[in-house]
């Protein structure tokens, strides 16, 4: 590829000549969105080392029946215990309530269900022998023609029109007390019927339902419709019967003797329990139980299904209660266990003190490339089946290669100590500079995933420090120089604690961030490093994780200036920062005070800019990092540079159409750089998408021409754009300014 | 294959033929021994065949005496004709060295013997012989035969005489691209044109946000030709599919060959048109009314021998099938998250093979069993294994847990898992092993996969896309068997004659009742209770072993080291039929409780009472479970883009809501007022969802529609200035759709729990009456 025409006045006959491409030569067949994330994940795609392996967690297909067992058990188990703890009126074995006389009566089960009485029921005969009846009533049975002739046949009974826990109903009239309508568990008052018989008196008021296995209430024929009152035939089966002198006439026998008792033999007419209330004033109190009748025609229990009702219910309950102890439970150990994944922050939050590099046992390597693809910054490669070191001096220290090793074939181990790391106590605080803080890139710990920590750590403890100390007066709280990930955690958690502060930002927010070429996939880190609240995004594109950085600021109103730059930070007497800064494009500066100061200003510090002067016209189109390579369709683009920055971004700007990249470098050949950048990079040269200039430098750009110079070669050509990639100046002058000295400068203190 | 011919002990019996051919001439003795003692000499009668077009193959042959005919389709044809013969001395099956599966049937016409050599014990054989530039020229060698195999094989080259054939072969160079890695891209110079020995390459173009693709290429075909030609930078990009070995012939050589075959170009340009007009057909023709067709992922579907597919409009998103794996392997080697696609699968059954219309298929993570299984290359310890049937599997014994096969697997079907205190692991080595890579061996052990025979609806089925998916197969010209798929008849009517049996008992018990003519306590009524609590009891019996997946899984029987394979029949859902008399058996067991007691026969006391209250609740919830079943998620599929998780729900309305607003920068001013105005509001619209789902819309008919309403309001001004209006309605709509998706998942969720709960309530309620009535019936 060195091999390429040196004549570089672009563009010439020979030089591949990027043309707007013709249109298209076949119709579509298929056309995806590239914007839609999922359009794009289902595209065949190139796919980088350094994912992670997916883990596999339960989805909530396999937990959303979890306690749901329990929960039925529960629910069971509930239902029951509520039936015997609260047993429907009667107990479970009745078939239902008695109804006030019998109630008041103490009528037990056995009163009426002898053994030699059930067996007639278990024969599925539902109507309960006679005598259970005349024992305490005496023997009246029903006068009517009718029903002699069936009760003679055997199919008619006391039973059969008095269906005791079903439709036994009444009224019961009191010399003093209001009339009580009354069926089988349930009783009511009838308050506006003026009606007091000398005695106590209760009449029984039988059902339509009771008589329609031979009666059809509905019948104008039927004789029964004698006994029912008018305007209650909605009622149906309820329908209250009235006619009362079904068992006597109007008037009883004078000469009857007195009844013995509950269980007496007498089976004469007005024996028996009731045999007070047959008095001379009955037709009077028939009259009044019909009017009874009519004014409360039917009883329902208000209760009806309140013990079903009940035991459903509390088994629900202890269902919805062994659902949520269960799922509470599985929560609270998820969190416990997510605490305890936490526990190895303090690792994360200080720098490595020595150089660490992975050591292979090659004996015993697979060549599996988890090592390769946990190392964020490609230390690691793959030659002949086996890992190999590649590029120990970017190996940042950190473990995660070796957490990645199957079989613990990769150890890390420690080497020569690292001088030029800023020295700083364990909660971030310069050793040298009481107040003055560290945090990200800067202290020497790498990685996005690190910085957010840090520099919400470091909040934290400028918190913790600052709490109950005097607040003076015009000072705020806290400056915090740089708008990056450790900034704007450390902004965030400020406003958390209440702090007062501001961010000072010599660019953009994110800066570095933004600089990343379009697209590119900021790196998820391999394992489940702790996760730094809510800035860190899983594997996101550069764009969403900023856009979502963005969301952030604005919501939470966080004070960025954008485009100030520091100037100096000096400490004066009563401990307080005086910060200096300057608009970027110069202007007056501005002091600002504060109590504590927290530097976040990154490694990438400011880029280093073309070593001579360049006219406003050039400046314009002069750029130090490449945000979107589509802005430069069409344009002839001159990169200079060729470390992994540069690389990426030529590669980009190949991409576009009608875009023309030159790229100038230095040196005679690729020196350093990921290797996927120097393949593409290759493979984009020998194609034609990129012409290298090996060995030249810029030596002057006019609003139109750009001039290279080097290897005793002088040329020039029409661009549109220049991209410096060169490096940036580290922070290092900033640090010495404000007093930090690094590990390597306390050790073998300068010579004054 | 053939048992061993020839005793391995005595590699001295190799004829000197074999050595001398040219492929091994200049092996010095050790390798020679080496080799021998690898290989085997086998001998084949006349019309054996040695191996069969497409099966795997890592060793090549050399005729030791006798003749090999090898018969190939080639790329245009539709039957098989002869490529060559080999002769004593000469070699075949080198294909194997460039790392392809064999491209020819190659069958001895006269009785002959083979030696058969491993291709990486001739490669250290030779490599050790000494001399790197011996091991140099017999590759080459062997490349040089393989290439001229390959190309006797494609449409491009299969006319040209053995003279300009001899020129390809000495220019050609092999390149393998990886899946999604460019061969060429637009604009890039056109320096060779590509023949694809292997795999597929898809022809695309990019402008701006759309990715469009002009054609799908695949094995035997040529590309790359046109812009040679013409001399012009390429006008398109060409994409590797899928891990592809291609040849590319060098612009010069192609262009002099050009030169003396005048007819070469037009008949190129015939073919290209031909299959660019076949091409258009069938995928355009499936494009049209799909937003989500088949071929956004052709290679895929290629590969896929065996790929898992949920039917969209018949699953109730329940998760029995994952909740099934998991319950038989600890971890679900399936999440029902995926890629949505719209296809027309073949239904010999029900349409005497035609295809049927088409349907919305889900591709859920799991494995697809390639033809060429990505990470059965990249294990490092040889794990991952394939069975003759196409299975593959992972050896829990082999595996590290390195996650290289994981990373491998181009569409994540593969996940790391916590090994099992159980399980196998490696033996020796420094670590401990504690994960395991996991994923589908279509239950390996068992009659068939957990997840089909699990699935109460039979919405998800296997089946291999490239024969039994009508467009994939017309695209890919493979052959066309009949195979059914998954059975999806319904057979609702069974149900329906349930519901209608139990309204008769219900009605029929219910006047009876009123009548007194019934009692729950004797003849008729007590029968039609006694016959209710025994469909209670099987009511239940149906969701208890349904939940025993281990119990009623049928294991494969083994023959020797491996299970047996499998009958062709395709698997069918156990849990279906059962659901079916499930529901049946529901309703007709309500109807016996009607009988069994009046109405409405909660309004009792006690025990009975309770009973019937619990069975009516759990009645409730159990057909509002079926009635969403059965309606719900055809409504859903309409309204989903790609089919999601409900824990996903969260972030995708914030991924959405974060493009939205990333999407409308730069827009112009009215799209901005536009989006202001009409866009956000509709999206924040609180009733939208449901407005949505009452309308029974699809995505694209919603986006009309409000595409319509800003039509409306703009009544014809500043058309020229809506330029990515359209990207902002698609995301708008997607967020009003999510709510909507949301409410569906939840309606159909909600029932199953609560019909379990007061099922139980009403079997304890059950237990308590039969207790009690036995009781007291028996005094």
């Amino acid at each position: 590829m060195s091999g390429r025409d040196p004549n570089v006045t672009l563009p010439s006959g020979e030089a591949p000549e990027p043309q707007k491409p013709p249109a298209a030569p076949s119709p579509t067949l298929y056309a995806a969105r590239l914007s839609d994330p999922r359009e794009r994940a289902a595209l065949p795609r190139e796919r980088h080392r350094g994912r992670t392996p997916g883990l596999a967690e339960p989805t909530s297909d396999i937990t959303r029946f979890r306690g749901l067992l329990a929960a039925t058990l529960a629910g069971a188990g509930g239902a029951l215990a509520a039936a015997l703890i609260f047993p429907p009126d009667g107990g479970h074995v009745s078939p239902g309530p008695l109804s006030r006389p019998h109630e008041k009566a103490k009528l037990e089960c056995a009163s009426c269900h002898r053994a030699e009485n059930e067996k007639a029921a278990r024969t599925g005969q539902n109507d309960v022998p006679e005598k259970v009846c005349t024992g305490c009533h005496g023997a009246h049975p029903s006068t009517r023609h009718g029903h002699e002739k069936v009760r003679a046949a055997g199919a008619m009974s006391c039973s059969t029109c008095h269906v005791i826990h079903a439709s036994d109903q009444g009224v019961s009239f009191s010399p003093s007390a209001d009339p009580i309508r009354f069926a089988p568990g349930v009783e009511k008052t009838i308050g506006d019927l003026d009606f007091h018989p000398a005695k106590p008196a209760t009449v029984a008021i039988p059902v339509a339902g009771s008589c329609a296995r031979c009666h059809d209430p509905a019948s104008a024929s039927d004789p029964i419709g004698r006994c029912l009152l008018a305007g209650q035939e909605r009622l149906g089966p309820a329908r209250p019967i009235v006619c009362f002198d079904e068992h006597q006439a109007a008037l009883p026998r004078d000469d009857l003797p007195r009844a013995r008792g509950r269980d007496g033999t007498s089976t004469e007419l007005g024996s028996g329990v009731c045999a007070g209330q047959h008095t001379q004033d009955r037709p009077v109190i028939w009259e009044a139980a019909r009017e009874a009748a009519a004014r409360v025609p039917t009883l329902e229990r208000g209760g009806a299904g309140g013990a079903p009702g009940l035991w459903t219910g509390l088994g629900l309950a202890a269902a919805g209660l062994a659902y949520a102890a269960v799922r509470g439970a599985g929560a609270v150990s998820a969190r416990k266990k997510q605490k305890a994944a936490k526990a190895p922050q303090k690792a994360l939050l200080e720098p490595a003190a020595r150089v660490r590099l992975p050591q292979i046992n090659t004996s015993t390597c697979l060549g599996c490339y988890a090592c390769v693809d946990a190392c964020p910054y490609d230390v690691l490669e793959i030659d002949r089946y086996v890992a190999v070191v590649a590029r120990p001096e970017a190996c940042c220290g950190l473990t995660l290669c070796e957490q990645r090793c199957p079989n613990g074939s990769l150890v890390i181990t420690d080497g020569e100590p690292i001088g030029d790391r800023p020295r700083l106590r364990g909660d971030l605080e310069s050793l040298d500079v009481p107040g003055l803080y560290l945090a990200g890139d800067v202290t020497g710990l790498p990685l996005i995933k690190n910085a957010i920590h840090q520099g919400a750590h470091a909040a934290s403890e400028i918190a913790k420090g600052l709490d109950g100390t005097r607040r003076a007066g015009g000072a705020l709280d806290l400056i915090i120089i740089g708008a990056g990930p450790a900034g704007i955690s450390a902004a965030l958690r400020a406003k958390e604690l209440g702090l007062t502060f501001e961010v000072i930002e010599q660019g953009d927010v994110a800066q570095s961030i933004q600089s990343f070429p379009r697209g590119k996939l900021v790196f998820d880190q391999p394992l489940d490093l702790p996760v730094a609240g809510k800035l860190w995004l899983q594997e996101s594109t550069k764009e969403e994780l900023l856009s979502h950085w963005l969301r952030i600021i604005r919501k939470e109103k966080l004070p960025i200036h954008q485009d100030t730059r520091m100037t100096a930070i000096e400490r004066d007497g009563d401990g307080l920062f005086r910060v200096t800064t300057e608009p970027r494009e110069g202007g007056r500066p501005t002091a600002r005070m504060a109590r504590r100061v927290l530097l976040a200003i990154g490694q990438r510090g400011t880029p280093r800019r073309l070593p001579f002067d360049l006219t406003p016209e050039a400046e314009a189109r002069v750029h130090y990092h490449l945000s979107d390579a589509k802005s430069f369709e069409g344009k002839r683009v001159v990169v200079v540079g060729l470390g992994d920055v540069a690389m990426e971004a030529a590669i980009a700007l190949s991409r576009q159409p009608g875009t023309t990249v030159t790229v100038v470098h230095r040196a005679g050949g690729f020196t350093r750089g990921k290797s996927r950048n120097i393949t593409e990079t290759k493979r984009l040269a020998e194609s034609g998408r990129i012409q290298i200039l090996w060995q030249r430098e810029i030596t002057a750009i006019d609003a139109e021409r750009i001039t290279f110079g080097g290897a005793g070669r002088a040329s020039s050509t029409l661009y549109d754009a220049v991209l410096v990639l060169i490096g940036s100046i580290p922070p290092e002058r900033v640090l010495r300014a404000a007093g930090v000295r690094t590990v390597a400068d306390a050790a073998n203190p300068p010579p004054a | 294959m053939d048992p061993r011919a020839s005793d391995p002990d005595a590699p001295a019996a190799w004829p000197a033929m074999v050595f001398d051919a040219p492929v091994l001439r200049g092996l010095d003795a050790r390798a020679r021994r080496e080799i021998a003692e690898a290989g085997r000499l086998r001998d084949f009668n006349a019309g054996a065949t040695v191996y069969r077009s497409g099966d795997e193959g890592a060793s090549f042959f050399i005729v030791a005496s006798g003749n090999v005919a090898l018969r190939a389709v080639r790329r245009g044809d539709d039957r098989e004709s002869d490529l060559r013969a080999a002769g004593p001395g000469e070699s075949f099956g080198e294909e194997s060295t460039v790392g392809l599966g064999r491209r020819a049937t190659a069958t001895a016409t006269e009785r002959a013997r083979v030696a058969e050599i491993p291709v990486h014990i001739f490669r250290r054989a030779a490599a050790r012989s000494g001399k790197a530039e011996i091991a140099d020229r017999l590759e080459r060698a062997l490349l040089r035969s393989a290439t001229r195999d390959l190309l006797g094989t494609l449409a491009f080259t299969r006319d040209l005489p053995p003279r300009d054939l001899d020129v390809l072969l000495d220019t050609v160079v092999h390149r393998r691209v990886a899946r999604g890695e460019p061969v060429y891209r637009q604009g890039d110079a056109a320096t060779e044109l590509f023949l694809i020995a292997d795999g597929m390459v898809q022809i695309q173009t990019e402008d701006g946000d759309r990715l469009r693709v002009r054609a799908y290429l695949g094995r035997g075909d040529f590309f790359g030709d046109a812009e040679v030609v013409e001399r012009t930078p390429r006008t398109t990009s060409a994409v590797a599919g899928g891990p592809s070995v291609l040849l590319a012939v060098p612009a010069k050589v192609f262009r002099e060959l050009a030169a003396a075959h005048p007819a070469l170009l037009p008949s190129l340009g015939r073919i290209a048109a031909d299959q660019q007009a076949a091409q258009q057909l069938v995928v355009a023709a499936a494009a049209k009314n799909a937003t989500q067709h088949v071929f956004r992922d052709l290679y895929r579907l290629q590969v896929a021998r065996s790929l898992l597919v949920i039917d969209l409009e018949s699953c109730v998103r329940c998760g029995h099938c994952a909740w099934a794996c998991a319950d038989l392997y600890g971890t679900a080697r399936l999440v029902r998250r995926g890629d949505k696609m719209v296809a027309r699968v073949d239904d010999a059954e029900d349409r005497g093979g035609e295809a049927s219309a088409p349907q919305q298929l889900m591709l859920p993570n799991s494995c697809q069993h390639c033809e060429n299984p990505a990470c059965m290359v990249d294990c490092p310890t040889g794990a991952i294994g394939r069975d003759p049937a196409g299975e593959v599997f992972i050896r829990e014994e082999l595996c590290t847990g390195c996650g290289a096969c994981a990373k491998a697997c181009p569409w994540d079907n593969i996940q790391m898992a916590v090994r099992p205190v159980a399980a196998l692991r490696p033996q020796g080595g420094p670590g401990e092993y504690a994960e395991l890579a996991v994923k589908c061996d279509l239950c390996r052990g068992y009659e068939g996969p957990a997840c089909v025979q699990a699935c109460p609806t039979g919405a998800i089925f296997r089946l291999n896309p490239a024969e039994e998916i009508a467009d994939v197969r017309a695209v890919l010209r493979g052959s066309t068997p009949d195979r059914a798929a998954g059975s999806r008849e319904r057979g609702p009517f069974l149900v329906a004659g349930a519901a209608v049996a139990a309204a008769g008992i219900g009605l029929a018990g219910a006047v009876m009742q009123a009548r007194l003519l019934w009692g729950p306590g004797r003849g008729v009524g007590l029968g039609a209770g006694i016959a209710a609590a025994l469909g209670m009891l099987l009511l239940l019996a149906y969701a208890i072993p349904k939940r025993r997946i281990r119990g009623w899984m049928k294991p494969r029987a083994k023959v020797g080291e491996a299970p047996a394979p499998r009958a062709e029949a395709p698997v069918r859902s156990v849990v279906r039929p059962q659901l079916t008399a499930h529901l049946a058996l529901g309703l007709v067991t309500l109807g016996l409780a009607l009988a069994h007691a009046p109405w409405p026969p909660w309004a009792r006391a006690g025990h009975g009472g309770a009973l019937a209250l619990a069975l009516f609740v759990t009645s409730i919830a159990g057909a509002w479970t079926a009635l969403t079943y059965r309606i719900l998620p055809a409504r859903l599929a309409r309204i989903e883009r790609s089919a999601a998780l409900p824990e996903d729900f969260v972030a995708a309305r914030r991924e959405l809501s974060d493009r939205l607003y990333r999407d409308v920068s730069g827009k112009s001013d009215l799209v901005k007022k536009l989006f202001e105005r009409v866009l956000v509001p509709y999206a924040k619209s609180s009733l939208g969802p449901l407005a949505l789902i009452v309308s029974g819309r699809r995505l694209r008919e919603e986006e009309h529609a409000l595409r319509a309403r800003i039509d409306v309001v703009l009544e014809g001004r500043g058309q020229e200035r809506l330029a990515g209006l359209a990207e902002l309605i698609r995301i708008v709509v997607e967020l009003r759709a999510l709510p909507a998706q949301r409410f569906l998942f939840v309606a159909m969720r909600v029932g199953l729990p609560l019909h379990v709960v007061t099922f139980g309530v009403a079997t304890a309620m059950l237990v308590l009456h039969v207790a009690l009535a036995v009781w007291r019936l028996a005094g």
